[in-house]
């Protein structure tokens, strides 16, 4: 009876995940077969391939201009497919380091302040999309801006100036610093203290057992957050989105994808753009599976409960680190802070610090965006598509999780690597990979279904594909909770219920469910709010319908609208990126503190 | 040659928040003695073995290696090795790398290493498995490379946390000797942490009994058994019941104590005519006679191998028998009781 309904569980999984991942992403592999004539010469276009000399001509200068020295960093213009490899690995790498000398300075080191550097190094994990990428821009602006401001404030002759490209890593080096250091975190703080002790004993000094035991055994933590910073990277369309006055800083894969999306409401596909869609999956897939070397992403996806690492008293070096880790933190949060401030301010465009706050500007603005029909018709789109996708999201989670731990056989594996797959997915690619399918599809149908062809078509009705797409990208948040709930349940506990004559379906809501409900809760909590802040396939898909008041927007893409419309878009961006934070801390709250599991992880 | 030292304590507490978890403990450790630290769970042992290897800073008091004040040292500068209770291999390395991490630190020439680590796991009996992860060891294997890693810095002090505990009977049987007799060899001082009596007794020269952070005796396996130095250490060391009464008698170190029926019993506390008074009876100190002695009647009787162990209602006394022959539950029989000892409630 369990084996049917396991079977049966495992069926609708493998059914789901080939229809709306496999099936979607092997249509662009068959679509660039089909069009190699076209493509092929693309790739020997310097335009998008370029390592000769002249693309570092203009990465990096410093000249003196009067008594001032005037630092300029643009980055290597490598063209469009090696500028996403390199500033990629540019975040990766500064994430994963000064990750690890937060993650550290936190988990070994007893100093005052710690709790508070434990929450502000994680604040930026509430995503506010574009309003703190602009906030970065302001702070970066060469002429007014906030870094040089504080540097001519210190009286050092020096202006800072960095743009294009430089700016777009830069600035992606803060957004996702939190997603390395609590991942690095987690796994330093899983390593088992007495294993430290041991090596304290035989005589390591501290710093020397961090080294030889705890950073060892943490190597597949850290290897896990260099390739998550390194695919949010590659994928991320804020950044380039905020810094596109620079024309390096659109010569990006994702801004290449993105762009397309906004000029293709003809209904055109272009070859160009399937080509960098594929190679954007490809460098994705290649990260991810480097990685699976040492360990599957699938463990860093779930809720983790977390042993108290063994922690020193710092000496010279440890204050060195809580320093900087003090300096990086804060720096990473400012313009989460700066963003929230927007909301308030008057003007911010061309000064170091926002001027003209009051409240009364801020609730104004909160009560334009909750009662104009234009706004209001993207947060009733993002909360339509959210439950919706929630709701899908949590019956595949539950049937995929109870037949990847239940089954016995080589297809729960593959179910299970199915399942945990989207992580490694750019959103930009499941976009393309849905607008490129489902066009022809809704064609081929007009004929004899013009309904389904309706529904399903992108430009028509993208609501249909970002549904799904969101059901896909975040299932592996509800997979991996309640599959971890699962694993904990001894199967005995179901075995009792099945020798007592119940079957399987009512063992499953009688026994099963009610013991995992936290994992449920937990997994759909989170699926749902990065579905609120998902930006990938929101400004893609979402924007295939126009800016007209029927929009199919979400919240996200109207900000990106906003943002690169009117000055005061930016303040009503900002408006509805403090909503998106509310309901982001208080699905935090909630998760934490109510469900008593660990927010540990974040897409 | 190993130099070994001597550990004593003084009024060594370790208190988190109002809870003592080890309370003014005063202990002497000989050089060269193996001593067991034995008590139940969470009493005090493991934090107390803590103390002594420099993982934890002592509330207050003071710890001392042959006479030297070591309480502010660090556990690196102790010249001690901790096997903890789980043995923290360390997964990423192989067991050659695992036993010779502490002579790198030391810095030792790579040939003497090599040397020096191939003697050790010849003396624990792995000799060829160096290049093995811990993962692919047994239980056993893995608690003697554990043993090797500690006992190749040449420690002056070998601090062994549940070392067995881990394992299955049978090897806890057999690894209990191995253990002696290496720490022998090696004429090494180590304090042997465990909450199983049979296991102490089997391992050391002499045995601290600790309950609720603190001391309660200290003495040879024979004295702990023979003479309990309090109810606690009576009721913990060997299958005993404790029965209140009160004393009717007394003769010298003798006393009666009506508990429902007479018992003598050895005053090991002084005692009064009239005091309350708990008599501790072991369960090898009851046995079966045709005539005299206490009617009682059986509740219960299970073959545990070689003897019956047996349930006695002796007037509403419940007390524990043994007995080559299976009674009848429900049968009267007769008992007598020698060895009972008597202490203040």
């Amino acid at each position: 009876m369990r084996q049917r309904f396991v079977s049966a569980a495992l069926a609708a999984g493998l059914a789901f995940l080939l229809a709306f991942l496999v099936s979607p992403i092997a249509y662009i592999f068959y679509y660039i077969y089909t069009q190699l004539a076209a493509v092929a010469p693309l790739l020997a276009s310097p335009y998008y391939f370029d390592v000769s000399p002249a693309a570092f001509q203009n990465a990096f200068q410093i000249e003196r201009a009067g008594s001032v020295y005037r630092l300029v960093l643009n980055g290597p213009d490598m063209g469009v497919i090696a500028n996403s490899l390199w500033v990629g690995l540019t975040v990766a790498l500064a994430d994963t380091l000064l990750g690890l000398a937060i993650a550290f300075a936190l988990a070994k080191y007893e100093f005052r302040g710690r709790t508070a550097l434990g929450i502000v190094a994680a604040a930026p994990l509430i995503v506010v999309p574009f309003v703190t990428a602009y906030v970065i821009r302001i702070f970066l602006n060469p002429l007014w801006g906030t870094l040089n401001w504080a540097i001519s404030s210190l009286g050092i002759p020096l202006r800072v100036e960095i743009r294009g490209l430089a700016a777009v890593a830069l600035a992606q080096m803060f957004l996702y610093l939190p997603i390395a250091y609590l991942n690095i975190y987690t796994a330093v703080s899983r390593v088992d203290p007495t294993l430290e002790e041991v090596a304290n004993n035989l005589g390591a000094s501290g710093s020397r057992a961090a080294r030889d035991i705890v950073l060892r055994l943490a190597t597949p933590g850290i290897a896990a957050a260099f390739t998550l910073v390194f695919i949010m990277s590659i994928d991320d369309i804020a950044a380039p989105i905020i810094f596109q006055d620079y024309p390096e800083a659109r010569k990006l894969m994702s801004y290449q994808i993105y762009q397309y999306f906004i000029s293709s409401i003809s209904g055109q596909i272009s070859p160009a753009t399937a080509l960098l869609a594929l190679i954007l999956l490809a460098v994705s897939l290649a990260a991810f599976l480097a990685v699976r070397r040492y360990v599957g992403l699938s463990q860093y996806a779930m809720l983790v409960r977390q042993l108290r690492p063994r922690s020193y008293r710092p000496g010279p070096g440890g204050y060195a680190l809580i320093a900087l880790s003090f300096l990086v933190v804060i720096a990473a949060a400012a313009p989460l802070a700066g963003a929230l401030v927007l909301v308030f301010a008057d003007r911010w465009a061309s000064s170091p610090l926002p001027s003209g706050l009051s409240p009364s500007l801020g609730l104004d603005r909160l009560e334009t965006v909750l009662t104009n029909p234009y706004y209001v018709r993207g947060i009733e789109n993002t909360v339509v598509y959210s439950l919706t996708a929630t709701a899908a999201v949590v019956v595949m989670g539950i049937l995929i999780s109870v037949a990847a731990a239940r089954f016995r056989g080589r297809a729960a594996g593959v179910l299970d690597a199915l399942a945990t797959a989207p992580i490694a997915i750019p959103g930009l690619v499941v976009a393309y990979s849905y607008f490129l399918a489902l066009l022809p599809l809704s064609g081929w149908l007009a004929g004899c279904c013009p309904d389904i062809a309706h529904i399903i078509n992108p430009l028509d009705n993208p609501a249909t594909a970002i549904v799904i797409g969101y059901s896909v990208r975040k299932l592996p948040f509800a997979v991996r909770s309640m599959y971890a709930g699962l694993q904990q349940l001894h199967i005995s506990t179901e075995e009792v219920s099945l020798n007592l004559g119940a079957s399987y379906g009512r063992t499953l809501a009688s026994v099963v469910l009610p013991l995992i409900r936290n994992n449920v809760i937990s997994g759909a909590l989170i699926a749902f709010v990065y579905m609120t802040s998902e930006v990938s396939l929101g400004v893609t898909l979402g924007s295939l319908k126009g800016l007209g008041y029927d929009h199919a927007m979400p919240i996200t893409a109207v900000m990106s609208v906003d943002i690169q419309g009117s000055v005061n878009g930016l303040f009503y961006a900002a408006a509805l990126g403090l909503i998106l934070a509310l309901i982001q801390i208080a699905a935090i709250l909630l998760v934490t503190r109510v469900l008593k599991t660990r927010y540990g992880f974040i897409v | 040659m190993i130099a070994v030292v001597s550990v004593r304590t003084e009024k060594l507490t370790k208190r988190y928040g109002d809870i003592y978890a080890v309370r003014d403990v005063d202990l002497e450790v000989r050089d060269g003695e193996i001593f067991a630290v034995l008590g139940p769970s969470g009493c005090g042992k493991t934090t107390l073995l803590r103390l002594i290897a420099g993982l934890e800073e002592p509330s207050s008091g003071r710890i001392y290696f042959d006479g030297r004040d070591v309480t502010d040292l660090p556990t690196q500068k102790r010249n001690t090795a901790v096997v903890p209770q789980t043995w923290a291999l360390w997964p990423h390395m192989t067991v050659f790398d695992n036993v010779a991490y502490g002579l790198k630190l030391r810095k030792l020439p790579r040939a003497e290493i090599g040397a020096r680590v191939r003697r050790m796991l010849e003396l624990v009996g792995l000799s060829g498995l160096e290049r093995r992860r811990p993962y692919e060891l047994s239980g056993g294997q893995q608690q003697r490379v554990a043993l090797a890693r500690a006992l190749v810095v040449e420690p002056s002090l070998l601090l062994l946390d549940e070392p067995l505990a881990n394992l299955d009977a049978k090897l806890r049987l057999e690894l209990r000797g191995e253990v002696r007799r290496i720490a022998k060899e090696l004429s090494i001082t180590t304090i042997y942490v465990t909450h199983d009596q049979e296991e102490a007794f089997a391992v050391a020269d002499r045995v601290a009994v600790m309950n609720a952070g603190s001391v309660r005796q200290v003495g040879s396996p024979e004295e702990i058994y023979r003479r309990p130095a309090d109810v606690f250490v009576a009721s913990f060391i060997g299958r005993a019941r404790a029965v209140h009464g009160v004393v009717v008698d007394r003769s010298g170190a003798m006393v009666t104590v009506d508990v429902g029926f007479p018992i003598n019993a050895e005053a090991v506390q002084d005692l009064a005519v009239g005091e309350r008074a708990v008599v501790v009876v072991r369960q090898g100190s009851i046995h079966m006679v045709q005539d005299g002695g206490i009617a009682c009647r059986v509740v219960d009787a299970r073959f545990l191998g070689g003897t019956y162990h047996v349930d006695l209602d002796c007037g509403g006394v419940r007390l524990p028998a043994e007995s080559d022959s299976a009674p009848r539950p429900g049968e009267l029989v007769r008992v007598a009781i020698k060895g009972a000892l008597a202490y203040r409630p």
